[in-house]
């Protein structure tokens, strides 16, 4: 298995006025090549956990192992962790600062005290799996449109070749067209690669589609952890922490409440349009 | 992480000192302030510190938090301690080698120590109990009549505002871009001077070029709510005298004016 957290939990600001307790004994396991989605209220401690998982931040107890290693070791080398485990941060657009596109992409293969012809190498294929050709990598990142910066940094991270891609919200503030682009190339990447992907999304649509394992958090809590389609049939509870489901789920809800009977655990639409076109074929 | 860092240590408790108008806070610092530097003998010393406590007590700073403040200038104290301490001539108490203390060097240390004690103490109050935006506006109020002589006091207290606003978010940014940076394997910590200095460059390029971003954002946003500068402009909150400042007025003068007579009888006896 790749990720593994061992009740964790993480207090911010202890021992002041604006103390927090974030994470409550938070348990799970990303395993390899998995496609995990993580959602959440804001606040409920999405972006403090993913942290935990290249160790940016460390929890106040409990443990997080890398391929069975306690990261948090005596002499582990977290620098050489956080070129497997990827992180892209919430509007990565502002990570970026070097004089131009191909030099910004190098810097996470660089920093991984690779060969010159390799940091290269690895940075033509990142810009590639982005789609931002060649023409791109003499321009200077501040020029690109915002769609183009965020391809461009998350480039960055992808030049290390990570074996897990932890994305935090990637299409906040994205066209339509841009999220669609952005989701499908990170869904190659889990189907060609085998990367694992830990998608941390506010859209109930995007996670029924592409994940394969959906974790619910709710005030530094797990309140769910499982297959999509299983967690979405808590329509209830879901919206009682402030979540949702995805619009298809409900209109399969309305339509079974008129007498259609299809399954409960529809969550896309191309499930749902095949349950409804056998349900009028058999009638 | 970086966050932790409390603006100006603002403590955010419900006190009577917290309510105080913040010109009102500037002017009782300053006498305190006076105070320490007229003190002479112990009644006065002893005086001051049942006046700092107090004021301790009724703004409900815990005295863990006021003492933190200290632990920076601990060098600072031992250095001028020591000095007064081995240096004054007098009545020899202790003599080692070349080292001797005398009566008069053990109580000038122990009022110096006292001095910078309550000194330090004494301004933290005024940060613990007033949020850097009230600070000023009671500068803005305070130092208005310089405007007679052109200076843009409004302006001046609008960027000092802004400033501190824009202080933790642009700590979080910060933050935000280093962890990113740090995700693809920079590093910080590690390496002599020169690799250290280099290392900054991705954390002060993006933070310079958002910080920019949101000055132009800001600019334009305040523009768009008819903001033109100060001629003409009035507060939705203006500063005004309450009762509680006039009685805390009349303290801090009755104080001063014991210290001074204290002063006064130690010097006629």
């Amino acid at each position: 298995m790749s990720i593994e957290l061992k009740n964790i939990c993480y207090t911010y600001a202890p021992g002041t006025p604006m103390e927090q307790e974030v994470l409550k004994d938070i348990s799970f396991v990303v395993e390899d090549g998995q496609f995990a989605a993580i959602i959440g209220h804001t606040g409920s401690g999405k972006s403090t956990l993913i942290q935990h998982f290249n160790g940016l931040l460390k929890p106040m107890s409990g443990e997080v192992l890398f391929h069975g290693e306690n990261i948090f070791a005596e002499g582990y080398d977290r620098r050489a962790l956080r070129g497997k485990v990827g992180l892209v941060f919430q509007y990565p657009e502002h990570q970026l600062f070097e004089v131009d596109v191909f030099s910004d992409v190098c810097f996470g293969p660089k920093n991984q005290k690779l060969p010159e012809e390799e940091v290269k190498q690895r940075a033509r294929e990142a810009l590639e799996l982005v789609g931002l050709g060649e023409a791109y990598y003499t321009r200077s990142p501040f020029e690109l449109s915002g769609g183009q910066k965020r391809r461009a940094a998350i480039a960055g991270v992808l030049a290390m070749r990570p074996e897990v891609l932890i994305l935090d919200e990637p299409t906040a503030g994205l066209d339509p067209g841009g999220r669609d682009e952005i989701l499908e190339q990170v869904a190659r990447l889990h189907k060609e690669k085998g990367m694992a992907v830990v998608l941390v999304s506010h859209s109930m649509e995007d996670v029924a589609k592409y994940a394969e394992r959906l974790i619910v958090m709710e005030e530094g809590r797990v309140a769910f952890d499982g297959m999509p389609r299983e967690v979405f049939l808590h329509e209830k509870e879901l919206e009682a922490i402030g979540l949702d489901v995805p619009q298809v789920t409900k209109i399969a809800s309305a339509l079974r409440a008129r007498g259609f009977d299809i399954p409960e655990d529809l969550t896309t639409v191309e499930d749902a349009k095949a349950a409804i076109l056998h349900y009028l074929q058999a009638k | 992480m970086l966050k932790d860092i409390t603006l100006g240590q603002y403590y955010p408790v419900e006190s009577p000192v917290h309510r105080l108008d913040p010109r009102t806070k500037l002017v009782i610092t300053l006498i305190y302030i006076i105070s320490l530097f007229l003190a002479d003998g112990w009644p006065c010393y002893l005086l001051a510190v049942i006046f700092l406590g107090f004021c301790i007590r009724t703004a409900r700073i815990p005295l863990g938090y006021m003492l933190k403040g200290l632990r920076m200038v601990i060098f600072l104290l031992l250095f001028s301690v020591t000095f007064n301490l081995f240096l004054t001539d007098g009545e020899t108490l202790v003599q080692f080698w070349i080292f001797r203390i005398t009566r008069e060097g053990l109580i000038q240390a122990g009022y110096m120590a006292a001095r910078l004690i309550f000194l330090i103490m004494g301004s933290s109050l005024m940060t613990f109990t007033t949020t850097p935006n009230s600070l000023t506006d009671g500068l803005e109020r305070g130092l208005g009549f310089l405007r007679v002589i052109k200076v843009p006091v409004h302006e001046i207290a609008m960027m000092m505002s802004i400033a501190l606003r824009f202080i933790p978010i642009l700590t979080e940014e910060t933050d935000k871009i280093q962890k990113a940076q740090m995700a693809r394997g920079a590093d910080f910590e590690n390496g002599n001077i020169l690799q250290r200095a280099k290392a900054l460059i991705p954390l002060l390029v993006p933070l310079f070029v958002s910080a920019f971003r949101r000055a132009t954002d800001l600019a334009m946003a305040m523009e768009a709510r008819c903001y033109h500068g100060g001629k003409g402009r009035t507060k939705m909150f203006p500063l005004q005298y309450h009762r509680r400042d006039w009685i805390a007025f009349c303290v801090g003068f009755i104080y001063l004016g014991v210290v001074i007579g204290l002063k006064v009888l130690k010097g006629l006896m």
